[in-house]
């Protein structure tokens, strides 16, 4: 490589400056083999020690909605331990907010009940939703992706509006996929109201769609499921909630989990709220990483557990396979504060290997 | 007058600006050292290749080479861009299939009149042929050399005639303080031309380099030789003869 040593301003300005550069930033994070039980209950235990952490700094957002006021940067710290079978990940990240009234039921004066949503001018709620957090990682070789990280399928609407020729103007400011058939990522979506209560992570995967006219998120999908997930609680008309919760506890509040599902019984006053999710564990593919976060003092601490190699149906297609130890693997981490959409992320990749 | 017998407040308030050019002069050698390497963060040397083409190329491949390169996904990319300008960067199919691909993938989250993105830039769209053609001239344009050139001679200026006024009257010997001064303003000089002249030779990218790191050197060593000059005992042989 051509290169000009400028070595009269960088002796001045670089004390004993004999090597090229000074480089500041980390962007490895590095799994270390453990003999413990990791415990998922937000809580870090002594485990944990063993491994480094690596702060990434998330300080960009995709688009401005006007009723946004969620955070616009935080730092997320994350560890990584592995065993014969799992790997594991800890994610910690500051967030003031714990937001977790995700289009609640509130009962109105007049004795009917109101789902709580504002949408944004592209349709999408900042307001009545839940705090999430997710991994993009590369599957399949991702064009751009070992450089740009997510922001290779990350496409924004253009000056007409449209993204891919499709005008998208009111509908979405922007929409996820990869360049070619083959390409795919997968997509770890931790929701802390419709799937943290029962103890999963959202497991997803970004191929090359993008026809909403063959899949509605165009190239987000999720992993083949056999049954479980989230569903809204609404009765037929959609003028009430189906269910309630036998009691309402903390971080229950906002989500129906099988243990506390009963049937809708009105006997709430004005102002009172029902949990607009009822949430199963899932049960397949899109099952198969298991989280548990706990929001305390500012702070969400999430704890991830998968099996490093994954068996379900489409498994090479949709899941990362951490089956090489020696291997290096490229993933990008974004921060969603109380919005559907609108998320905090970070330019570049992040590199994650395991140490022997 | 000397600035060594100034009052303490006198040199006080001199060490303050001396400073300040100084954390100035590292804070831009800092920022070349990212925009011409391919790196974030931290101090690096500046790319010779870099700054070639941020001067010689067009505005848009020596951007992709330089401040935008972080986000170009191959480098294969810069190079289809680079044949669509060196064949007359026409309205044709090659334009539409290879270099508007590319330029939606890369380029146009931000490069467009409606982005909201971190760091958008709607006022540099890129979303036509007509867009984009604004920036397919090789080297500077005239009214980007004059809009750029304007700014930095009369910004310069003003810090680099206080701290050569200040070198003027400290003790070196008249033939150290000469050569500074003079070496200041005339890389100045030489550094800015050469924006213009890289276009059409690569001789003046190394000019650039070299002006530029003479430019930095210069007023950083000014600066801090004034500052011993005010506040320490400065070797005999580098003072003029009265003040040995």
């Amino acid at each position: 490589m051509k290169k000009l040593k400028l070595a009269l301003a960088c002796s001045a300005l670089v004390a004993g400056g004999t090597t090229s550069s000074f480089a500041l930033a980390a962007d490895t994070l590095s799994s270390y083999k453990t003999d413990s039980t990791i415990t998922l209950d937000g809580n870090a235990e002594s485990a944990w020690d063993k491994a480094k952490t690596l702060e990434v700094r998330l300080d960009k957002l995709p688009y401005q909605p006007e009723n946004y006021k969620g955070i616009t940067s935080t730092t997320v710290n994350l560890k990584s331990l592995y065993d014969d079978k799992h790997v594991y990940f800890l994610v910690e990240y500051a967030d003031p907010t714990k937001s977790l009234a995700r289009y609640p039921w509130e009962k109105q004066a007049d004795g009917s009940w109101k789902q709580l949503k504002d949408k944004d001018h592209t349709g999408h709620d900042n307001v009545w939703y839940e705090d999430k957090m997710a991994f993009f990682w590369q599957i399949n070789k991702v064009r751009g992706f070992e450089k740009k990280g997510c922001d290779a399928a990350c496409h924004m609407q253009d000056g007409d509006g449209k993204i891919a020729g499709i005008d998208q103007t009111g509908i979405a400011p922007g929409r996820k996929f990869t360049r070619k058939p083959g390409e795919t990522i997968d997509m770890w979506h931790w929701k802390s109201v419709r799937l943290n209560p029962v103890g999963q992570i959202d497991d997803q995967f970004v191929d090359h769609v993008k026809d909403p006219k063959a899949n509605k998120n165009w190239g987000r999908h999720g992993d083949s499921k056999t049954g479980g997930g989230y569903s809204n609680n609404a009765n037929a008309d959609k003028t009430a909630p189906a269910y309630m919760n036998r009691t309402q506890d903390g971080l229950n509040d906002y989500t129906i989990t099988p243990a506390q599902q009963t049937e809708f019984v009105d006997t709430f006053k004005t102002g009172d709220r029902v949990p607009a999710i009822i949430a199963q564990p899932l049960t397949g593919s899109r099952g198969d990483i298991l989280a548990r976060g706990v929001w305390n003092d500012g702070k969400w601490t999430i704890e991830i557990k998968r099996e490093r190699v994954t068996t379900g149906d489409n498994a090479k297609i949709q899941d990362v396979q951490f089956s090489d130890l020696d291997k290096t693997y490229h993933f990008g981490v974004s921060v969603f504060d109380n919005s559907q959409i609108n998320h905090i992320y970070h330019d570049g990749v992040l590199k994650f290997n395991f140490v022997k | 007058m000397r600035i060594a017998t100034l009052n303490c407040q006198a040199r006080l308030a001199l060490s303050g600006f001396l400073i300040t050019v100084i954390l100035g002069a590292i804070s831009a050698a800092t920022l070349i050292g990212l925009v011409y390497s391919k790196h974030d963060s931290g101090f690096h040397i500046p790319e010779m290749d870099k700054v070639i083409a941020k001067y010689s190329d067009s505005m848009l491949v020596g951007s992709m080479k330089t401040s935008m390169y972080k986000y170009v996904s191959e480098d294969g990319d810069i190079e289809v861009i680079a044949k669509w300008i060196e064949d007359g960067a026409k309205n044709d199919a090659y334009f539409k299939d290879e270099v508007m691909y590319i330029i939606e993938y890369d380029c146009e989250k931000c490069h467009s009149r409606s982005s909201q993105m971190s760091g958008a830039v709607p006022s540099m769209p890129m979303s036509s042929y007509e867009d984009l053609l604004q920036y397919t001239e090789k080297g500077y344009s005239w009214q980007h050399m004059a809009k750029t050139a304007h700014t930095h001679l009369f910004g310069i200026a003003v810090f680099l005639v206080i701290v050569t006024v200040i070198m003027a009257f400290s003790s070196y010997a008249p033939a150290i303080k000469t050569l500074l001064i003079s070496a200041g303003w005339v890389a100045l000089w030489l550094d800015i031309a050469s924006w213009w002249l890289a276009k059409y030779a690569d001789f003046f990218a190394y000019m650039i380099a070299a002006a530029g790191t003479v430019e930095i050197g210069a007023v950083v060593t000014m600066s801090g030789l004034c500052l011993l000059n005010m506040w320490v005992k400065v070797p005999g042989f580098l003072l003029e003869k009265d003040a040995q």
